[in-house]
């Protein structure tokens, strides 16, 4: 909660830095090339930005609190609005992706472990590196170009329907699986090592069930909490592949609201994105507390 | 070895960067007659859809994409090294609100963070640096204050303390060196994800603008000949890949060296 | 014979080791750290690294174990090799209960668990805790349940690597009592040579991965070690047992350090009510005590580290410490003669060097060059360097081989020689003996830790 509101400080604060009048950039959004200093004043007015900085702060609070986010300055419509359009977009295409991930991430790092040092190891490293090393971007511009365009597999104008998700969910769930696999690999490998898995073994335990048994869940709050991260950033990363495929959620939204510097749209966007971390992390924590059950190791 | 293939790879980054451009044409000289041609001795990486050698734009791309990752990482290296081991050090209140403010910023997500500063001053290069070193301070300076903060619970600090040793020579002596040297492989294994997040951004059209020759956006401008003219996007993404494995073995291997 | 090891080879560990364990038969290995017990133990388990190569026969019940596939070695583990381990809370996942953890030995061959609560119940262990995970365990009590796990399928044989050195020394003595009685044959590596002599028929000695010693001691102590010992390094290691110093009178000169009403605690919880005491110039004093009881608490209070919760506490002069983890100690970084000079800029550091008894090591040496017992030489001779009225050391000896702790020992009560006083903390009472003139004995706190 804390978060949130110091999220919300630093997320509004920014547009006090912002270059230039935002009345201006309004009227001239609208088509006034060279507006008069009434219009402007009377812009600013509109805008509110005549106020005080502290008071504007807490009327945006509370018309936040109250799911307002003002107008964009690029349309005139409610942010509120255009946000609540986009976002179940973003949410299926978030949902496959985290499948998808963790289709790749689990098994990948479970063959890894288990044959720690040896060819599948390797061959799973390898996989991780190149998941992670190559740019959403450079896999989302390939799936569309050759698969959409070339291929004539699925829709080339993305409409944001849980079909239409499979494609654009891959470059998301290549970074994203593999950053995981590589954390889980890296927490199996370094629990796998300690005493109790060896008394395991002593008293008789397979391979697999050293690992199933006691190397998975002692290495889950690692993965959680790089789970927690991605899901964190995956506004960033869905700002990429929306792009990308034309996908109509927020992340596309947010990257036009910046280049046409519509500043209601960006703080609510971001503080958006960070309320989803938020409830992320608070989920995240709980699962881990569940497993490890508060213990200090 | 993995140390020399992270010298290696690096050392072919820095050729890439100030050997290449003497040998191949000016990056941005368009040649409509010689427009998306396949690689050959004359354009070694083929050209792009104004005719422009890829190579040189990916060398030329060198300076704008790993240059600017680099001031970025030294950057936030440098303040987060100061503020953590200030916020060590010093303790007391002074350590509460740094820790506050590390907080705070940790709070937004590192490229939420980015992007919402972009998105309120604009793209452009300048506020590029600027924003990912806002955003990406922090989990080294909390980083550092941590491994300080160990350090100097380390018995050799507080022999040194015993004896008479005043706190901030006593850091100067055993804490600064060592947190250096974590610091610097943290950081050093985070370059590739700024290279990374950087090339992201401007191919999303919020970094340098065109014609200048950056590898994300020569991505962004290679769409719609992806299925024509693949090396357009292959090299660039191979140039990455590259620059992401060296800067994770060059990490590993200052670790390793922090460790004897 | 149940267990015949031949001309076992590992390229790390033991070099050509031979010997036998008979039915019912209780065997100790004893050397010092590098001296290839554990590897030993490993190689009879079949649980060395892949890396490692092995030569000779382990033979259990007339079947060589070396080269066997994993498969079949894996039946035997559990069912005709028990295994206890070092540290009770090391060998139980911490994520899971201890009752799952104890079925688990039965679990893993594909049998249903028997009643284990009974036999824990045999060895005094109430059935409720089986519910609870280790960290709500004590050590004493968890290391029964590991033996009851480790004994579950009555083993012909079971090894065990350094199963009580994690425990305090009381605790140490039943819980190996209680391993022996439960178990048929049982093969122990241990670096405590006085306590496995009052329960082993034979003492193997290890030194450089070689079998120097092969002594019938039937459980008799360290009295029967010491008549039969020949081979030069069994005589070193018994020399080393600790023996008391000679009490000296207690000094009359000046008090270093008073306590005075002293009540010192963490968290909330008192540990020690009430304390008196005077510490006086050259004179050494021991404080001793079980985990838990406070030792390193009333250390630090001595030294100015920690507050007290009531009373006051006097000193005068500089206080200097020596640390269990001599590596720890010294600033990795710097050559000796920079961390000996630290706490007085131009101090002789090659006479306090010599003092200490590193007369033969360079002064640019860094510490990663040393041994244990130089690193922690090196850390009394920077002690001494700021000329201090007192130095307070904590288990100053405990991560160090007996051999080397005993001649540390040694240098660290001739500290004060020159007037300085020295207070030591130890789990080991008879090390304690060694070094000081008089020994504080704590008692354990009751309310738990």
């Amino acid at each position: 909660m804390l978060t949130l509101f110091v999220g919300a400080v630093v997320v509004w604060s920014l547009q006090l830095v912002a270059p230039g009048d935002p009345a201006r950039r309004v009227l001239g959004a609208l088509g006034f090339a060279n507006p008069s200093d009434d219009q402007i004043a009377a812009t600013r007015h509109e805008l509110g930005v005549d106020m005080p900085a502290p008071q504007r702060f807490l009327q945006w609070l509370l018309d936040a609190m109250t799911g307002g986010f003002g107008t964009s300055w690029r349309t005139g419509r409610p942010v509120t609005n255009e946000l609540a359009d986009r976002l179940p977009a973003t949410l299926r295409l978030a949902a496959v992706a985290l499948l998808f991930a963790l289709v790749l991430a689990i098994p990948l790092a479970l063959i890894a472990a288990r044959w720690r040092g040896r060819a599948p190891d390797l061959g799973a490293r390898a996989v991780m590196f190149l998941g992670a090393a190559t740019p959403s971007f450079v896999v989302g511009t390939v799936v569309l170009e050759l698969i959409v365009l070339r291929g004539g597999m699925g829709r080339v104008l993305a409409d944001g329907s849980w079909g239409g998700a499979v494609l654009p969910a891959i470059p998301l769930a290549l970074g994203a699986g593999a950053g995981w696999a590589r954390v889980l690999r890296t927490s199996l490998v370094e629990v796998s090592d300690a005493s109790f898995i060896q008394v395991s073994q002593a008293r008789g335990a397979t391979a697999l069930r050293r690992l199933l048994v006691h190397a998975v869940p002692s290495a889950l709050p690692a993965l959680l909490a790089a789970i927690g991260l991605t899901v964190g950033s995956l506004l960033a990363g869905a700002a990429v592949v929306e792009t990308v495929f034309t996908w109509p959620g927020i992340g596309r939204y947010l990257i036009e609201a910046i280049g046409a510097r519509d500043v209601p749209v960006v703080q609510a966007t971001v503080l958006l994105g960070v309320l989803g971390y938020v409830v992320v992390s608070t989920i995240v924590d709980g699962v881990t507390i569940a497993i490890t059950g508060k213990a200090k190791r | 070895m993995n140390r020399a293939l992270g010298i290696g790879l690096t050392a072919l980054l820095g050729l890439l960067a100030f050997v290449v451009p003497l040998l191949t044409p000016e990056p941005n000289a368009t040649d409509y007659g010689a427009k998306l041609a396949a690689p050959s001795w004359a354009h070694l990486f083929g050209t792009d859809q104004a005719g422009r050698d890829v190579l040189a734009r990916i060398a030329a791309g060198t300076w704008v994409s790993l240059g600017t990752a680099l001031l970025v990482a030294a950057i936030t290296f440098a303040v987060g090294l100061v503020v953590g081991l200030l916020a060590a050090v010093a303790g007391g209140a002074v350590d509460a609100v740094i820790s506050r403010v590390i907080d705070v910023t940790l709070a937004v997500p590192q490229l939420v963070l980015a992007l919402a500063i972009v998105g309120v001053l604009g793209p452009g290069h300048a506020n590029l640096v600027l924003a990912m070193s806002v955003a990406g301070w922090a989990h080294l300076a909390r980083f550092a204050r941590a491994f300080a903060a160990r350090q100097t619970e380390r018995p050799f600090v507080l022999a040194s303390r015993m004896a008479g040793v005043g706190r901030w020579r006593s850091a100067a002596r055993h804490v600064m060196p060592a947190t250096a040297t974590g610091v610097l492989s943290v950081a050093t294994l985070h370059i590739g994800e700024i290279v990374l997040s950087l090339a992201g951004l401007s191919f999303l059209g919020l970094g340098v603008s065109p014609p200048t020759a950056e590898w994300g956006q020569m991505v962004a401008e290679a769409r719609g000949y992806v299925d024509r003219a693949p090396w357009l996007v292959i090299a660039p993404a191979v140039v990455l890949l590259i620059s992401v494995a060296a800067a994770s073995l060059l990490g590993d291997a200052v670790q390793d060296k922090g460790k004897r | 014979m149940t267990l015949i090891v031949r001309d076992l080879t590992v390229s790390y560990g033991p070099r050509g080791v031979s010997f036998s364990v008979a039915d019912g038969e209780t065997v100790a290995l004893v050397g010092e750290s590098g001296s290839g017990k554990s590897t030993l133990i490993r190689a009879v388990l079949g649980a060395l690294p892949r890396s490692a190569e092995v030569e000779g026969a382990v033979e259990l019940a007339g079947r060589n174990l070396i080269g066997l596939p994993e498969k079949e070695l894996r039946a035997l583990r559990g069912r005709e090799i028990g295994y206890v381990a070092q540290d009770p809370f090391g060998s139980a996942d911490p994520l899971w209960t201890v009752g799952h953890h104890v079925r688990e030995a039965w679990r893993v061959h594909g049998e249903r668990p028997p009643a284990v609560e009974t036999r824990l119940k045999i060895l005094g262990v109430a059935d409720k805790w089986l519910k609870r995970r280790p960290q709500a365990w004590s050590g004493g009590m968890l290391q029964r349940a590991d033996i009851v796990a480790a004994t579950a399928h009555a083993p012909t044989i079971v090894l065990a690597d350094e199963p009580t050195s994690a425990l305090d020394a009381e605790i140490a003595e039943t819980a190996l009592a209680t391993l022996v009685a439960q178990t048929r044959s049982l093969l122990i590596a241990s670096h405590d040579l006085a306590l496995v002599c009052r329960h082993a028929d034979r003492v193997l000695v290890l030194h450089k991965g070689e079998l120097v010693e092969d002594i019938t001691v039937e459980r008799g102590g360290v009295e029967v070690l010491k008549a039969r010992a020949r081979h030069p390094h069994t005589r070193a290691l018994v020399d080393a047992l600790p023996t008391e110093a000679p009490r000296r009178p207690r000094p009359t000169g000046e008090v270093v350090v008073r306590l005075d009403n002293v009540t010192l605690g963490y968290r909330g919880t008192e540990l020690i009510t009430g304390l008196d005491w005077e510490i006086r110039a050259g004179e050494a004093v021991g404080i001793c005590g079980p985990s838990g009881s406070g030792k390193t608490t009333l250390l630090h209070a001595i030294a100015g580290l920690v507050e007290p919760m009531r009373g006051a506490i006097s000193r005068s002069g500089r206080v200097m410490p020596v640390f269990q983890d001599a590596t720890a100690s010294l600033n990795p970084r710097w050559p000796v003669w920079r961390t000996i000079t630290e706490p007085m800029k131009g101090a002789d550091a090659r006479e306090l060097m010599d003092r200490v008894g590193l007369t033969g090591v360079e002064l640019d040496r860094k510490p990663a060059q040393l041994s244990g017992g130089q690193r922690q030489r090196v850390a009394i001779a920077r002690a001494l360097a700021g000329s201090p009225a007192l130095i307070i050391a904590d288990e100053p000896t405990a991560s160090l081989d007996p051999t080397v702790a005993a001649s540390v020992a040694e240098t660290l009560r001739a500290v004060t020689d020159s007037g300085c006083a020295l207070v030591v903390v130890s789990h080991d009472e008879a090390r304690l003996n060694q070094i000081v003139d008089r020994v504080h004995r704590l008692d354990a706190v009751t309310s738990g830790s």
